[in-house]
């Protein structure tokens, strides 16, 4: 497991000259869980944004395995990153079924099918792939949000309140099937969530975001 | 959904959906009557003609609103440039002008001694003895209505790509997709039926055209038609063509119908904002503005001063023949205006109350009239005022030549406009609204005029307003439907065009064009305030 996998180094970012993040400074080992909670606009959503290159930091560094993300003359594009950032909105695309939303991030390999079967199966819901993102019910969306952002074998997973809006009965359904396969496959991943218990239930560390600083807790 | 009720409010509903169909029902009997010798001449002679015509036209304007219509929509919605803010709405602008009012403008303007040909001479761009080719042909005919009917499918398209879940392209992102991909494999096949939908509003007003196809010349199935009846004097013939044509006309409305149903499955609530719109700089800064600038020119600006620069020549501007033509015109729109409205009240309160399949599917089939062609329309109603004036043949002729016609056409194609204004009205506020009434002793009828009217107020308003400015640019159904000596503003200008005296036709024209911009402005205030809920 290689320490200081990813590294946020001194991250500042503001808009219309009002500060949202304030000297950001993180480090997060290889497979390791963390989460970062804090209140509603705190800037949770905007620090994610920021690593999955979303967003551009105003000052500061970012580096992946030693290799930068972006600084102040380097800014790799989103797409170029590999990572997986699964929000709380509908985003299968919903001209598309279930198996072909999972297949759009296999990048031209020949076994594409077998495996976004093999990532619905891990969650259970293989079942599903004839069907369009309309006809499924929000847990199992979230399920192939999920799968569709794993089956890309992302090198950080990024989680901006995946499972809000689900009862409590659906997620301690889908809290196993997380943690296994994040486990299984030794995921870096990093959650913002203003559930404390969910926190809890998934995280190796736990963070507060407040007035734009980061704080272990 | 509630099944079917023997009710007054049901029964009332039924009559008027038949009432409405009765003059297509018609139009489809004549395939009945026989085929006569005219019909067979048609056949022989110039229904290829009528048909080839008519299928380039619709080619060649799908092509060209394709072309204008998508990439200026893309470009207000994805990047910004200079003029992008007030080019956003001004792409709209050709709306205002009908397709036979910007014929007659072009084929001025490409006269030997027109405007076109006058600045291109003084600019040395051509000889004083030579001429820009004329707008009067095929090509010419497909870049006016393409000029003039683009705005369909920008509206309709820069309204999907609006709604375009600004999550759902950012997960394609990260998900490895870059510009391209995202673009053709996410934002391309979700504003698809969007375009589609927008094409064959286009297709379905080029093949209804009279006015434009008319002044070119060109031999389409309208014009075809129309030479049938009032040259040959043979109606159930030309009933007969109107029979292919609305068949065609039919399929087009179903696919429309069906594609816009599928693009309501993209809607969201994450739309873009405006802080996401690219900023260009340099060449393609203005190239951007250079093409969405164009289209407004030609498709209004051009033709507004062309027609500004005839009314300044004309001596006598509020002639007798434009103040009894306005009157007449606005005499009409409101009448019709109204009738409309009250009826779409009707139709959806009864849809509110009964939440019955039966009337969701009357008001469905009833809204279908603004695709069938007015010819066609004025064809069917007096074929069927005909036989009602036969059948009280003792008492003389009553509604044949009459305002009742007109005004029976105007209501059937603009119902579609009131329906969709009030209906989005209704949904704006909640059923335990008529719930609590109800259970404090209201009646239907006092739910409907102490309740829903007042809080329906400025759709009522804006209803009527739209159904004004459809009326006013009318000009197949009124054409033959008016009285003897009955002219309305969209008559007057077609009566000046056609004995080209279209210098007098200014104010006329004038006053459709400002009329016109009355759905303009409503539809600007839509987009704007869904942008704002966003």
């Amino acid at each position: 497991m290689k320490k200081n996998f990813l590294n946020l180094k001194n991250i500042f970012y503001e808009i219309n000259s009002q500060p949202i993040l304030k000297n950001i400074n993180l480090s997060i080992n290889e497979g390791e869980f963390v989460s970062i909670i804090g209140k509603s606009g705190s800037g949770k959503t905007t620090l994610l944004k920021i690593i999955s290159g979303l967003k551009k930091q105003t000052q500061g560094e970012m580096l992946l395995n030693d290799e930068i993300l972006s600084n102040e003359n380097i800014f790799l594009e989103p797409e170029n990153r590999n990572l997986g950032l699964v929000v709380q909105e509908k985003v299968l695309f919903p001209h598309l079924k279930v198996l072909a939303n999972v297949e759009f991030g296999i990048s031209k390999e020949a076994n594409k099918k077998e495996k976004a079967i093999e990532m619905l199966n891990k969650f259970h819901i293989s079942s599903l792939i004839e069907k369009y993102p309309h006809e499924i019910s929000g847990g199992e969306a979230q399920r192939v949000a999920l799968a569709r952002t794993l089956v890309t074998k992302p090198k950080v997973l990024l989680l901006d309140e995946p499972f809000n809006g689900l009862d409590e009965e659906l997620k301690k359904d889908i809290y196993p099937d997380v943690k296994k396969i994040l486990n299984d496959n030794k995921i870096t991943t990093i959650m913002v969530s203003h559930n404390t218990s969910e926190v809890k239930n998934l995280s190796d560390r736990i963070f507060n975001l407040e007035n734009g600083a980061l704080k272990e807790l | 959904m509630k099944q079917f009720n023997l009710n007054f409010w049901n029964i009332f509903t039924s009559f008027i959906a038949l009432t409405f169909s009765v003059p297509i029902i018609l139009v489809f009997l004549s395939l009945f009557f026989g085929f006569n010798d005219n019909f067979d001449h048609i056949v022989n002679v110039v229904l290829l003609e009528y048909s080839l015509n008519s299928l380039l036209l619709v080619v060649g304007v799908s092509l060209i609103v394709l072309f204008i219509g998508v990439i200026s929509a893309l470009l207000v919605t994805t990047f910004r440039f200079t003029g992008s803010k007030i080019l956003e709405w001004a792409l709209i602008l050709p709306l205002a002008i009908p397709p036979y009012l910007l014929a007659y403008v072009m084929t001025e303007m490409f006269e030997y001694s027109g405007s076109a040909n006058s600045i291109f001479r003084s600019l040395n761009l051509i000889s004083e003895d030579a001429a820009l080719p004329t707008i009067r042909s095929l090509s010419g005919a497909i870049i006016v209505f393409g000029i003039a009917l683009y705005p369909y499918v920008y509206l309709i398209t820069r309204v999907a790509l609006m709604n375009i879940s600004k999550p759902i392209l950012e997960s394609a992102r990260v998900l490895g997709s870059n510009n391209f991909k995202s673009f053709t494999k996410i934002v391309l096949p979700l504003i698809r039926p969007a375009i589609f939908a927008g094409l064959a509003l286009v297709c379905m007003e080029t093949l209804s055209d009279f006015g434009a196809v008319q002044h070119f010349a060109i031999p389409t199935f309208t014009t075809g038609i129309f030479r049938t009846w009032l040259g040959m004097y043979d109606l159930i013939t030309a009933m007969q063509l109107a029979s292919i044509l609305l068949l065609v006309i039919c399929l087009m409305i179903f696919l429309e119908r069906k594609q816009r149903a599928n693009a309501e499955y993209s809607l969201s609530n994450d739309s873009r904002e405006d802080s996401d719109l690219i900023q260009l700089k340099g060449i393609k800064n203005f190239l951007a503005s250079f093409f969405c600038l164009v289209p407004v020119l030609a498709g209004f600006i051009i033709p507004l001063s062309e027609i500004i620069s005839w009314s300044v020549e004309i001596t006598n501007i509020f002639s007798i023949k434009f103040i009894y033509a306005s009157l007449n015109t606005m005499l009409l729109a409101i009448t019709a205006g109204i009738i409309t409205t009250m009826l779409a009240i009707l139709f959806n309160f009864n849809l509110r109350i009964s939440k019955s399949k039966h009337s969701k599917l009357i008001n469905d089939f009833i809204s279908m009239g603004y695709g069938v062609p007015g010819l066609i329309l004025a064809i069917g109603i007096t074929q069927c005022l005909t036989y009602f004036d036969l059948i009280l043949s003792d008492i003389g002729i009553i509604v044949t030549g009459s305002l009742f016609g007109l005004i029976f056409a105007y209501v059937i194609k603009s119902y579609a406009l009131t329906n969709n204004v009030l209906e989005s009205n209704y949904k704006q506020f909640s059923t335990s609204i008529d719930e609590s009434a109800r259970i404090l002793g209201a009646s239907k009828y006092t739910l409907l005029g102490n309740i829903h009217i007042p809080l329906l107020k400025t759709g009522i308003f804006t209803s009527v307003l739209l159904v004004v400015s459809e009326v006013v640019k009318e000009l197949p159904a009124t054409l033959i439907l008016r009285p003897f000596n009955f002219d309305t503003l969209a008559v007057t200008v077609y009566t000046y065009a056609s004995e080209e005296r279209i210098y007098e036709a200014a104010f006329p024209a004038l006053f459709i064009i400002l009329i016109g911009l009355i759905p303009i402005y409503f539809i600007s205030n839509m987009i704007r305030s869904s942008k704002g809920l966003n």
